[in-house]
């Protein structure tokens, strides 16, 4: 490795104290974390690429980089916009609604020990039955449009937010309750100061699962019934067994779901700037 | 080492002082499930006195200085302190944890000040830091003030603690165990220092330890109590001649076998309870 090779020097000031300096770190070292990543996508993008150029395959089982680029392209010339616009709409508003029930009643839940014992097992029943399968029954409740995808995300969502929810209150430091009690802490305070602090981490995981699942109750959604939306373009694309279009709307959902992991890592460390590594 | 400050004056524990003492327990008796921990116990403990409480684990010291402290309430007898019966968050208390007990999202200065915040509200968040920094610089930690606990070592960590009890300005500490946490060096230094705080702000301190060296260094008054059911096995007083000075040795020696040929044997019911129970 080329760490090792890196030779540092004693430098000795007047008063004689010794402090062993290394040299700087060039950029590549300094974002290996950025660039390593990066290099392996384009590495593995090339040699697809390359290997799509000797016809090994049918371009209709397994189109090639340049020609998803291209339905990239056409998309968005195309609908993309306009699809995106209505995907995310049922996208924002659904996971809105999963916080605004998930956040108050895991908070509830998680203090009142006997409603947590109580609803526990219904809770973790619904979290690992498969929601989607309802998707045709909420078509009839909400109707085609943006109501029904709505709903999909809701539901999905609110299990992984309601459960952490629930996890982090009653994963809270006792010792750190007690001692705010005993410094004088009551009531509000002991949440502000102890509980919601302690909660971000669980917080944070509900939140990354809960996009996940929203995410899948969008596009799955709108693939099972719908006029509009990513999830339609990828299904109508598939359909004309137009390969790159279809792939390349799945290459865009790749592309947003990093965007938005990546996005939430940064929300991550404002909120809870004693939990980064690299603070103070 | 340091010198052993010893008491001046003792004071003697009977009511015709014409003073109240700090801490009066009357009759006191606990315990857990079907367990009786502790059993009809009555105490008391003049202003100024540094009285170590020691005894075998389970024999409900730590649950006593939670009493104290106002956490916890006998199933019958009374404590008072300060003539009051203790309620959580009392402005005459304080109290020092074995786990330290910081908020991992407050920094070293916030978290000294943070008894000022519950209980001093009439002081503006200025005057609250210029009180916690005071502190801070008694444990010589007023350079650390802006780092998160994380970034400080257990023995570091503990003086945040210390500060943060003496910063409350409080008649009563209570400390539980707050240096077995810690290696032995780093508790040897703290010990140090809390002797030296103690020298500076004379306070009544009940603190709870296992270490029979510990609580003779330290205390004006060495507390024994028994394998539960508990009662106080000894009651006594301490004084050593200045460190160094003749006699010192044999008069500490003499102290620890006392202490220890009695505490031994109450670890040894302990053991034999807990045989007995694997046996069963």
């Amino acid at each position: 490795m080329s760490t090792a090779t890196r030779s540092a020097t004693v430098h000795t000031d007047q008063a004689g104290v010794k402090t062993r300096i290394e040299p700087p770190k060039n950029w590549f070292q300094r974002n290996e974390k950025l660039w390593l990543p990066l290099a392996a996508a384009l590495g593995i993008i090339i040699i697809w690429e390359i290997l799509g150029a000797f016809n090994l395959w049918n371009p209709l089982f397994f189109s090639s980089p340049s020609e998803i680029w291209t339905g990239i392209t056409e998309l968005a010339d195309g609908p993309l916009w306009s699809d995106l616009a209505v995907s995310g709409t049922e996208f924002v508003i659904g996971m809105a609604i999963a916080l605004g029930i998930g956040v108050p009643a895991g908070l509830f839940l998680g203090s009142v020990r006997r409603l947590k014992t109580a609803f526990d097992p219904i809770i973790n029943a619904l979290y690992s039955t498969p929601i989607l399968v309802l998707t045709p029954l909420l078509v009839i409740w909400f109707g085609l449009g943006m109501g029904s995808k709505i709903a999909n995300v809701a539901i999905l969502a609110v299990f992984p937010v309601l459960i952490n929810m629930i996890e982090g209150v009653q994963t809270t430091d006792n010792n750190l309750i007690r001692a705010a009690r005993s410094f004088g802490a009551k009531g509000l305070p002991i949440y502000r100061d102890v509980v919601f602090p302690s909660i971000i981490p669980f917080f944070i995981t509900g939140l990354r699962l809960a996009i996940g699942k929203g995410m899948i109750a969008v596009v799955v959604g709108e693939y099972i019934a719908a006029t509009a939306g990513i999830g339609y373009r990828i299904r109508a694309d598939a359909e004309v067994f137009n390969t790159p279009r279809y792939l390349a709307g799945v290459v865009i959902m790749v592309i947003i779901s990093v965007v938005i992991m990546g996005a939430l890592k940064i929300f991550e460390r404002r909120i809870a700037p004693w939990r980064d590594p690299s603070a103070n | 080492m340091k010198v052993i400050q010893t008491m001046k004056t003792p004071v003697a524990p009977s009511a015709d002082t014409g003073r109240s003492p700090v801490i009066q327990i009357e009759d006191l008796s606990f315990g857990y499930g079907n367990k009786l921990v502790v059993d009809n116990v009555s105490l008391r403990i003049e202003e100024g006195e540094f009285v170590s409480l020691i005894g075998p684990s389970g024999c409900g010291k730590s649950t006593l200085l939670s009493m104290l402290d106002g956490m916890v309430s006998p199933d019958t007898g009374k404590i008072s302190v300060n003539g009051k019966t203790p309620v959580p968050g009392d402005p005459d208390r304080a109290m020092v944890f074995q786990n330290f007990a910081l908020m991992p999202w407050k920094t070293v200065l916030e978290n000294v000040a943070l008894g000022l915040r519950y209980r001093k509200s009439q002081l503006s968040a200025r005057e609250r830091n210029e009180i916690a920094l005071h502190y801070l610089s008694k444990v010589g930690l007023a350079d650390a003030k802006n780092l998160y606990p994380r970034n400080l070592s257990g023995g570091m960590q503990q003086r945040v603690g210390l500060a943060r009890a003496f910063a409350v300005e409080p008649t009563l500490l209570l400390m539980d165990e707050p240096f077995g946490a810690l290696d032995a060096q780093n508790a040897e230094i703290l010990r140090e220092e809390l002797r030296q705080l103690v020298a500076e702000e004379k306070r009544t301190i009940v603190f709870v330890t296992h270490n029979l060296d510990e609580a003779i260094q330290l205390s004006d008054r060495v507390l024994l109590m028994s394998a539960s059911p508990s009662v106080i096995r000894d009651d006594m007083r301490i004084e050593l001649p200045e460190h160094g000075a003749p006699g010192y040795v044999e008069r500490y020696d003499a102290y620890r076998e006392q202490l220890w040929s009695h505490l031994r044997v109450e670890v040894q019911k302990v053991q034999s309870h807990e045989q007995a129970r694997t046996v069963k």
